[in-house]
């Protein structure tokens, strides 16, 4: 035999893990002790950073499990030294839940994994509390039974995008029970939207420990956000960052954020500039496939970028096909009818790259009468360039349909 | 049976939201056309009509990477209140039956309650999901103070009725070999089946044989020398994590091999496939035998 492929008289046969079968176990077909503890010694070492007031610290890279299907993933990410797990009940119908619940289980590694889980409440700040109070408990029983697990680590309300959400009575007593029941050990809550406004509402009180924020590359102009991070670190509240690929890994996505760029480049770069703020605890890229993981522990080792990393980040065609808006205001002249388009640019990055939409009302609503989408209507098609390439057309027929609501 | 999640997440500041994106208007005619007629279900619609395509983030998170994953066209949701419960609808177009398939069958498990909806459907007391032709619909319920759960059956089949009357599996899942075959275990994969880009598109199934489950997966090349490079990168990959070597015994031309992601495996090529069985039963030729007589079987689709 040859020993390229390893053949197997030459090699240690290894008969470790059946992790694939962790999802035939979930058939009901048995796989009950087919995994044993992975040996991580050999992994690489990571940076270790504290997770707020918690107590504990992780390595700067995690694992999003959301959309991964195959439960080798999450053997090989336990394996690189990832420690905390981020999932949801709304991630793959429940089924993300299962898969992590059953691999951690099988592999015997419960007490060392920190769990992530979520609760969608609706109507949070407008319901009875009671109500939220009863969907909060209940939503967690139900992730309970699905990781086949009497407790998670961090237990958040998943896509809070109001100071009223954050403050929800209901939500927050079943924060404060749950705690003392010992199911879940911290709350949070994980935002999408209007991220600067809920992050100051956490930090300004309540039974919050950890926060789980949209952060990347896209948002490095976003101050106020930047800013209310770092007030809840200064409140011992942990940071947890996500979208970090700015949406690299979806397909959608990746002419935008460059073409003719490895996606290991790409990659890593984008997770380095979230990770060099050190107010960030950990990232939790998803990952979805084995290339993922070897990627993402790369840069959990080691964060000073490479030269094509610096070069994809200072490349000015990639920070223009991310259609950042430079505010130089030269379009103006491009326009038959003037109108304020930086302006309008900020009225869209409000509205849909750091998605607060009441702030882009706002903006809107600021620019006189005669300069803004008002004289946008007597155009049936829009005239006005960028030099930087910012579709402005696409944009503001966008904003037009935030402006009809 | 396990709990379902809930399937999707409300806005919040009840306002509607709007796409970045645009969504041709025959696509949201085509999608709005497939709403039931409130009346008929006993509901009326209590919010405007969302779409959305590339910019599912935006309303389910990171949910939206699976559904992108199968190349969503886009979605409609839609709010309705009833007296007892308020009612959410989203319907994704997924482009094609498999892919609607995928996505169906990503978020299923062999264990929960199926029901003669669409070409198959599942509920438990608040959510029920459906799909048929390249539509995935999906219907959750949220009872009122005091109320029992609301009956979702009679809106889907209204939503059943308007999408048409072929309710047949995508023929591509005739590849799977019937014989041991664990009901509503199949899935279809086309990014990175076991974690591995190399290996998509796939259909995958377990078995029960002897009572021990079998995975078998069978991937897709354009072509028989595509499918044996799929191959090679399988040995690739063994080797590197774990043990390969040949395997002619079990298969003519296969391979077997072992790592501590995936466990015991055998893998070959036949024809434009890869087929890689994943902890194979203790007689792997008889079982795989029967799995290349059935790809053999010119009534075998292979249109995945």
């Amino acid at each position: 035999m040859s020993g390229r492929d390893g053949d197997l008289t030459r090699r240690e046969f290894m008969t470790k893990p059946l992790t694939y079968l962790a999802s035939a176990s979930l058939l009901g077909l048995g796989g009950e002790g087919l995994l044993m503890a992975v040996d991580s010694a050999s992994a690489p070492k990571l940076i270790m950073r504290p997770l707020g007031k918690t107590g504990i610290s992780l390595p700067i890279v995690s694992m999003g499990v959301m959309n991964a299907e195959a439960p080798g993933v999450i053997v090989r990410a336990w394996e690189a030294g990832m420690r905390y797990f981020d999932t949801a009940p709304i991630y793959l119908g429940g089924r993300s839940e299962e898969m992590i619940g059953q691999v951690i289980r099988q592999l015997g590694v419960r007490d060392k994994a920190v769990i992530a889980t979520k609760a969608t409440v609706r109507g949070t700040g407008r319901r009875d509390p009671a109500e939220t109070k009863a969907d909060t408990l209940a939503s967690l029983d139900a992730s309970l039974v699905r990781l086949q697990m009497d407790h998670v680590e961090v237990f958040l309300l998943h896509e809070v995008n109001s100071v009223r959400s954050v403050a929800d009575a209901g939500v927050q007593d079943a924060m404060i029970q749950l705690k003392k029941q010992g199911k879940i050990r911290w709350a949070g809550v994980s935002t999408h939207q209007n991220q600067a406004d809920v992050l100051n509402a956490a930090a300004s009180g309540g039974p919050w420990d950890v926060v789980l924020v949209g952060f990347n590359y896209t948002m490095s102009d976003n101050q106020a956000m930047i800013d209310a991070m770092k007030v809840c670190v200064s409140k011992g509240i942990g940071i947890v960052a996500m979208k970090t690929q700015a949406g690299g890994s979806n397909p959608s996505r990746k002419e935008v954020l460059g073409s003719g760029v490895t996606d290991s480049v790409r990659q890593s770069a984008v997770l380095k500039w979230v990770l060099q703020h050190p107010f960030v605890t950990t990232a939790i890229p998803g990952v979805t496939k084995f290339e993922h993981i070897d990627d993402d522990i790369a840069v959990a080792s080691n964060l000073a970028f490479t030269d094509d990393e610096r070069s994809f980040l200072s490349n000015n065609a990639i920070k223009a096909s991310l259609e950042f808006c430079q505010q130089c205001g030269q379009c103006v002249a491009t326009c038959p009818s003037r109108v304020d388009i930086p302006t309008l640019m900020r009225s869209h990055m409000y509205a849909f790259q750091y998605q607060n939409l009441e702030h882009a009302r706002f903006t809107l609503a600021g620019v006189p009468k005669g300069s803004g989408l008002d004289v946008c209507k007597s155009c049936t098609s829009c005239c006005a360039r960028c030099s930087h390439t910012v579709n402005i057309a696409r944009k503001i027929e966008a904003l037009r349909t935030i402006h009809r609501v | 049976m396990m709990a379902l999640a809930p399937g999707v997440i409300h806005a919040q500041n009840g306002a509607a939201e709007s796409s970045d994106v645009p969504i041709p208007a025959d696509v949201q005619a085509r999608l709005s056309g497939l709403l039931p007629e409130p009346a008929a279900a006993g509901a009326k619609p209590a919010s405007e009509r969302q779409f959305y395509s590339s910019d599912l983030y935006r309303y389910i998170d990171g949910a939206a990477d699976a559904f992108l994953g199968f190349d969503l066209v886009a979605m409609i949701h839609q709010e309705y209140e009833t007296r007892d419960a308020d009612i959410t609808l989203d319907i994704y177009d997924l482009g094609k039956p498999l892919n609607a398939f995928g996505i169906y069958a990503a978020e299923r498990s062999p264990s929960y309650h199926f029901l003669p909806l669409g070409v198959e459907g599942y509920e438990s007391d608040f959510i029920l999901n459906f799909f048929q032709g390249q539509y995935y619909a999906k219907l959750s319920a949220f009872s009122k103070a005091g109320k029992s759960a609301p009956d979702l059956v009679p809106l889907a089949q209204a939503i059943s009725a308007k999408i048409g009357t072929e309710k047949s599996m995508p023929a591509a899942l005739s590849i799977l070999p019937k014989e041991h075959l664990v009901a509503h275990s199949e899935k279809f994969t086309n990014k990175s089946p076991l974690g591995h880009d190399f290996l998509s598109p796939a259909i995958e199934a377990t078995y029960s044989i002897e009572g021990k489950p079998a995975v078998l997966l069978i991937s897709k090349a354009s072509d028989a020398a595509g499918a044996a490079e799929r191959v090679r990168q399988l040995r690739n990959y063994f080797s590197k994590s774990g043990t390969v070597g040949p395997g002619p015994e079990v298969v003519p031309g296969g391979f077997r091999g072992s790592n501590k992601y995936e466990g015991e495996v055998v893998f070959f090529s036949s024809g434009t496939y890869t087929v890689l069985c994943v902890n194979p039963p203790p007689q792997p030729d008889l079982f795989l035998k029967g799995v290349l007589d059935h790809l053999a079987n010119p009534q075998v689709s292979s249109s995945f």
